[in-house]
């Protein structure tokens, strides 16, 4: 009997540790460079997997009678906590694709916080300009007994200006693209999502329609083309219009 | 503030809009061509077809019997027609603007033609439904007399285009993909042009004055017009946003439809182009840009004090506009 039969897990442990990581890494990517740093996990779990079922059977063989009782419970602790976060594990495996996906929604959120910020930012100095060109003209021209109406009016004006002017600034531009560009992609993610719990329940999805609408767009167009060569359509185009009225 | 305003609001929430009797002529798939019912005496003038935006419906062009630019038209004895364009739906998603302007455009043009018994037409073109009506005179020239385009992008980026500057970094595929896009999302970003005045100072004027019966239910259509946001067939407004705002292909020289090179040159009918001094939305450099890109030698470009909206529904517009294109487009017959 072969007593060293953990030797081939240590060896998968050491592959993943030394050649894994670095085939990940030799991607050149940045994606690539982080799923190397995740395969690592992989590597520690076989080595404790198999640290794990040697204590486990050493205090079952060793022990008293009953003794494999506690020593399978704390082997059945062991597995939960080492197994019980897939998301710790780099994206391969069956999960792979919706981790990804959870990522890239994760990103685009936090994206999409950034622009809200910077946003959130030029707003407040737009509203703070807009505020002092209120005062200053407020207190120049010494209004006091001016109208609520009117100087509400006039607070309209200096706000707009400021916010025209804000509006116009490429860093406004640029975080609203931002913006609208980070949500564009949890919105595509999101659906993504739904579309695959409408698979597992045999719904129909939104890509299914398009690519419905989409034959039927391509047909309309073929039937378009065919009725404009037709010699009807032709023989129509000579003729020329009606005379009569007028 | 009244304390009867709820009550008033409601009441005149029910005003009716679109002042002028007219018929069906045409229709397809969701859009309807509309001929009105002359009120006056007509001008020997070729048929009048106006193309309205996708954004927002045409009723705005009569919007109630004092603010109608329409009436104005019958009343100067136009025989007039206008493209609705109805409301697109997911089933539209693949619409493209070869679609809009080979076929739609394409067909209403000969279901005028064939009512009036007329070989060309007058066409009138409305903020983007006036690029169409650019591109279209450029495409087929024999088909349009005389071009009217009122508040109509040409140059998509001009310095004073704050929506053009917004869109510029839009990543189209992600925004749009293969959906629609989404009415309520577009007026949103409209409204946040001039976010103060139309999403507050609006508002504070209609509770602080007086609850006039008549001028509610002004405000009520204008409400209920701002609001009624269609959406958008996708593909369509990725090629609009992406060929002419973001790439600014008209004024470029290198924009296609249908594989055909839109080419200005050969716009070579009268041309009255008319925009708005305070348009906040199509600043008047983006539309009189079109001036020195046609191939037209009867140009006539009128700046007029007013914005966007008040181009069709202010009383000053009521004087000026109608009379000034009736009077253009007789002009044009009698030459």
């Amino acid at each position: 009997m072969n007593d060293d039969w953990l030797g081939p897990w240590r060896d998968f442990a050491a592959a993943w540790d030394a050649h894994g990581a670095a085939l990940f890494a030799a991607a050149g990517t940045r994606i690539a460079a982080a799923a190397a740093a995740r395969s690592v996990p992989y590597a520690a779990v076989a080595e404790a997997f198999s640290v794990a079922v040697r204590a486990a059977i050493d205090s079952a063989s060793r022990g008293p009678a009953g003794a494999s009782v506690p020593a399978i419970d704390q082997f059945g602790e062991f597995l939960r906590a080492q197994f019980g976060d897939l998301s710790a594990f780099a994206m391969i495996g069956p999960q792979r694709l919706q981790q990804e996906r959870w990522e890239r929604m994760a990103l685009a959120s936090l994206q999409a916080q950034d622009a809200q910020a910077r946003l959130m930012r030029l707003w407040s100095d737009a509203l703070r300009e807009a505020a002092g060109v209120f005062a200053a003209r407020c207190v120049n021209s010494a209004r006091a007994e001016i109208p609520a109406n009117v100087l509400y009016d006039e607070w309209i004006v200096c706000a707009e200006d400021a916010y025209a002017r804000m509006a116009h600034t490429a860093a406004f531009c640029s975080a609203r693209a931002a913006l609208l560009n980070a949500q564009s992609r949890l919105r595509i993610e999101l659906q993504a999502l739904f579309e695959r719990w409408c698979k597992e329940l045999d719904l129909p999805t939104r890509s299914e329609l398009n690519s419905v609408h989409r034959t039927l767009q391509t047909l309309r167009l073929q039937l378009a083309r065919t009725a404009a060569k037709s010699p009807q359509a032709r023989g129509g185009t000579r003729r020329g219009p009606k005379r009569g009225r007028k | 503030m009244s304390t009867n305003l709820p009550a008033a609001l409601a009441a005149a929430n029910r005003a009716a809009v679109g002042a002028s009797p007219r018929d069906p002529l045409f229709q397809r798939d969701k859009l309807t061509v509309f001929r009105y019912r002359p009120t006056a005496r007509p001008l020997p003038a070729a048929p009048v077809l106006i193309v309205y935006a996708l954004v927002n419906r045409p009723y705005m062009l009569d919007l109630q019997p004092d603010r109608s630019l329409i009436r104005g038209l019958l009343t100067a004895g136009l025989d007039v027609y206008l493209i609705d364009w109805g409301y697109p739906d997911g089933a539209d998603r693949f619409m493209t603007l070869q679609d809009y302007l080979e076929d739609y455009l394409h067909s209403c043009v000969a279901a005028v033609l064939s009512s009036a018994n007329a070989a060309s037409l007058n066409l009138l073109g409305v903020c983007q439904g006036g690029t169409f009506s650019v591109c279209y005179s450029a495409l087929h020239p024999e088909r349009v007399r005389n071009l009217i385009t009122m508040v109509t992008p040409i140059d998509f980026q001009t310095p004073a285009d704050l929506l053009s500057k917004w869109v510029r970094d839009i990543d189209l595929a992600a925004w749009i993909g293969e959906g629609n896009a989404s009415g309520e999302t577009l007026n949103q970003i409209f409204l946040s042009l001039l976010p103060f005045r139309l999403l507050q100072q609006k508002y504070v004027h209609l509770l602080s004055g007086p609850a006039e019966p008549q001028q509610l239910e002004n405000f009520m259509r204008m409400e209920r017009w701002i609001f009624d946001c269609p959406d958008l067939a996708g593909a369509a407004l990725r090629e609009f946003v992406g060929w002419f705002y973001q790439e600014n292909r008209l004024v470029r020289g290198t924009l296609q439809i249908g594989g055909r090179t839109v080419d200005l040159h050969a716009v070579t009918q009268p041309i009255l182009n008319l925009y708005g001094k305070r348009d906040h939305l199509v600043p008047p450099a983006a539309s009189a840009a079109l001036e020195h890109l046609t191939g037209s030698r009867d140009y006539s470009g009128h700046e007029l004090d007013l914005g966007h909206i008040g181009m069709y529904v202010s009383q000053r517009a009521q004087q000026q506009v109608p009379p000034l294109i009736a009077r253009w487009l007789t002009y044009k017959r009698r030459r």
